[in-house]
């Protein structure tokens, strides 16, 4: 099998520091593949390294089979997607679009078809003359998405590519991004620091921390199994409880909280109705707090109870997720 | 309204004492002729000597062969200089901006500005210690056992003299066009398929248009009036446009045609201004960075 990027072992260090630490990591074509960390965990110097704009201080990067490890970013198969656009400020759209054509070895006589294609892809046809000061934040991401689609990459890489638009707007862009993906079939490489991002697009992700990979699976692998303590907190609110001196989590939704019956005796502290959800707020008898997601199936579930009642927590033996 | 021109009036008051008055009493002196000891002559009757065209005789006499010759080599001199600034500035202002270790930046752009800490005269006459036949070049190359070259009092002295003063005038504002690029864009053009000199091209030297622009004029505008490093560096042959304005007044004591060559000089050097305010202004970008 032919995969669209390996790397292995990648290392890159910054003076003192590994912000990537030996990364191994194979990505299947035509997948969408998240790294998804917080700030600082490596995610976006692995993905410069994959594009070519870092080199790595060790290890090995292949895209599509063929060893890219230090071949400059202008010969990689690859396009990015940066986070603020990078935009060229002095040409058209269409001329933006148009930049990396003549590299590719297209003749200039077609470079307005292609162009044209590529616009219409991102919904943009009509504003080929203007220039990046003229559009919104929206169009100017479409942009830079038409200028990397526009050379067929073996792998087009998303720098936190929805870190910049309003929440409104962002919901949206994930509809489409994950249109245009399957239509086009392109590996797509993402790196986000938000969680539910990385959950609702990606076919596969690699939980990111301090320069390592924590974990590699699909988004419900991910989120139901955790294999570490950073994932489990990092993909979403997680509880944490102690039973005859084993660890493990389980997640809020998973909770239940009862009046009376088998489980861990609590009191309530804190009721947030959310319409489609009730998060209550609970404290065990040693002080420790738990979260618990009601779903709102019924009517009047969230006044089940006021703060200061004690209740019950109880959960499925299966859902536990037992950490080492 | 009232604040603006309260703000204002300063600056109004020198401009038109300092600049607009003496502009226009150049112009008017101009017009009128040499006296017969030197100086300006009189005008006895007005109406004759607008009517006959006397008025503009230094005007005519400006367009005569040999000060045609001195006004196109001063041109040239000028576009030289110029164009030798920018090459050896470019380079240098990029290494400045760009790749200089941060903590170096600071005292690097300060040695860039340190020679005006010294008298622009004072430096010409180092030049003529270093470029003299038995000065420190001809020292070393002899001492490495080469030819010595005569370069005092040729056109190539006056060249180094005059790249060497105008340096930073182009150096200091490539720099701040440099600094301000958006190193992400180089990378965006790198990751779109340019090499070195694609990005160079089709990136940063668009970009850096204004800053080259704005350099370009500051020292294209005072190689063009220079008499100092000419004076010093250059023979007879030499002379600039510059000379022969200074000479008018100081040797030939003839100040109405020294002022006729200084008038199209500066009107030369307006419609030049002109021409890059509405470059400027084309690009939609500032006139200075």
């Amino acid at each position: 099998m032919v995969w669209s990027v390996e790397t292995e072992d990648v290392r890159r260090e910054f003076g003192p520091v590994a912000a990537v630490d030996g990364v191994s990591l194979t990505i299947r074509r035509g997948e969408v593949f998240s790294l998804l960390g917080p700030s600082g965990c490596g995610k976006t110097t692995l993905l410069r390294l994959i594009a070519g704009l870092e080199s790595p201080t060790s290890g090995a990067i292949r895209i599509h089979g063929e060893d890219m490890t230090r071949v400059p970013a202008h010969r990689r198969p690859v396009n990015l997607v940066f986070q603020h656009y990078a935009l060229f400020p002095h040409l058209t759209v269409e001329e933006n679009v148009a930049f990396g054509l003549g590299y590719k070895g297209v003749p200039r006589s077609d470079f307005r078809e292609k162009v044209g294609e590529a616009l219409a892809l991102v919904r943009l046809t009509g504003m080929e003359k203007r220039r990046p000061d003229q559009l919104s934040g929206g169009q100017r991401q479409r942009v830079a998405l038409a200028r990397a689609l526009v050379l067929k990459p073996e792998v087009l890489l998303l720098d936190e590519p929805l870190a910049a638009l309003d929440p409104n707007l962002r919901k949206e862009v994930q509809v489409e991004l994950k249109a245009l993906q399957r239509q086009l079939g392109i590996t797509f490489l993402f790196v986000t620091h938000d969680q539910d991002e990385a959950l609702a697009l990606s076919d596969r992700l690699a939980v990111m921390s301090q320069g390592r990979v924590e974990q590699v699976g699909t988004p419900a692998e991910v989120f139901e199994r955790p294999g570490t303590e950073f994932v489990a907190r990092f993909t979403g609110a997680a509880n944490l409880f102690e039973e005859n001196g084993m660890r493990f989590f389980v997640r809020p939704e998973k909770l239940r909280l009862l009046r009376e019956g088998e489980g861990l005796k609590v009191t309530v502290e804190e009721r947030l109705y959310q319409g489609a959800i009730t998060i209550w707020t609970v404290r065990g008898s040693s002080g420790e707090g738990y979260t618990v997601f009601q779903q709102n199936a019924g009517d009047g579930e969230d006044a089940l109870f006021q703060p200061g009642d004690p209740a019950v927590l109880s959960w499925d033996e299966r859902h536990r997720v037992v950490i080492r | 309204m009232r604040k603006a021109w309260a703000l204002l009036s300063p600056t109004w008051l020198v401009l038109g004492v300092f600049l607009l008055a003496p502009l226009v009493l150049m112009l008017l002196v101009s017009f009128a002729e040499r006296g017969p000891y030197g100086g300006v002559a009189p005008v006895r009757n007005l109406a004759e000597h607008v009517g006959s065209g006397a008025f503009l005789a230094n005007y005519v006499r400006s367009l005569r062969g040999i000060y045609l010759m001195i006004g196109w080599r001063s041109l040239w001199m000028a576009v030289v200089t110029t164009a030798l600034c920018l090459a050896v500035s470019y380079p240098a202002a990029y290494w400045l901006a760009r790749l200089a270790p941060r903590r170096w930046k600071g005292l690097l752009l300060g040695l860039v500005v340190v020679p005006f800490w010294t008298s622009f005269l004072i430096r010409t006459y180092a030049w003529m210690f270093l470029l003299r036949s038995e000065g420190l070049l001809n020292l070393a190359l002899s001492g490495l056992g080469l030819h010595p070259v005569e370069l005092l009092y040729t056109q190539t002295a006056v060249l180094i003299g005059l790249v060497y003063g105008e340096l930073p005038f182009m150096i200091l504002p490539l720099y701040a066009s440099l600094e301000k690029l958006d190193p992400t864009l180089l990378e965006a053009a790198s990751d779109l398929g340019a090499g070195r000199m694609g990005t160079f091209w089709r990136v940063t030297v668009p970009l850096t248009a204004p800053g080259i622009a704005a350099g370009v004029v500051l020292v294209f505008i005072p190689s063009l009036g220079q008499f100092v490093v000419s004076d010093l560096l250059g023979g007879a042959r030499s002379m600039l446009l510059g000379n022969l304005v200074q000479n008018q007044f100081a040797v030939a004591r003839n100040p109405p045609f020294g002022s006729a060559l200084a008038f199209e000089l500066t009107a030369a050097v307006l419609v030049l201004l002109f021409a890059y305010a509405v470059f400027a202004k084309r690009r939609g970008g500032e006139v200075l960075p």
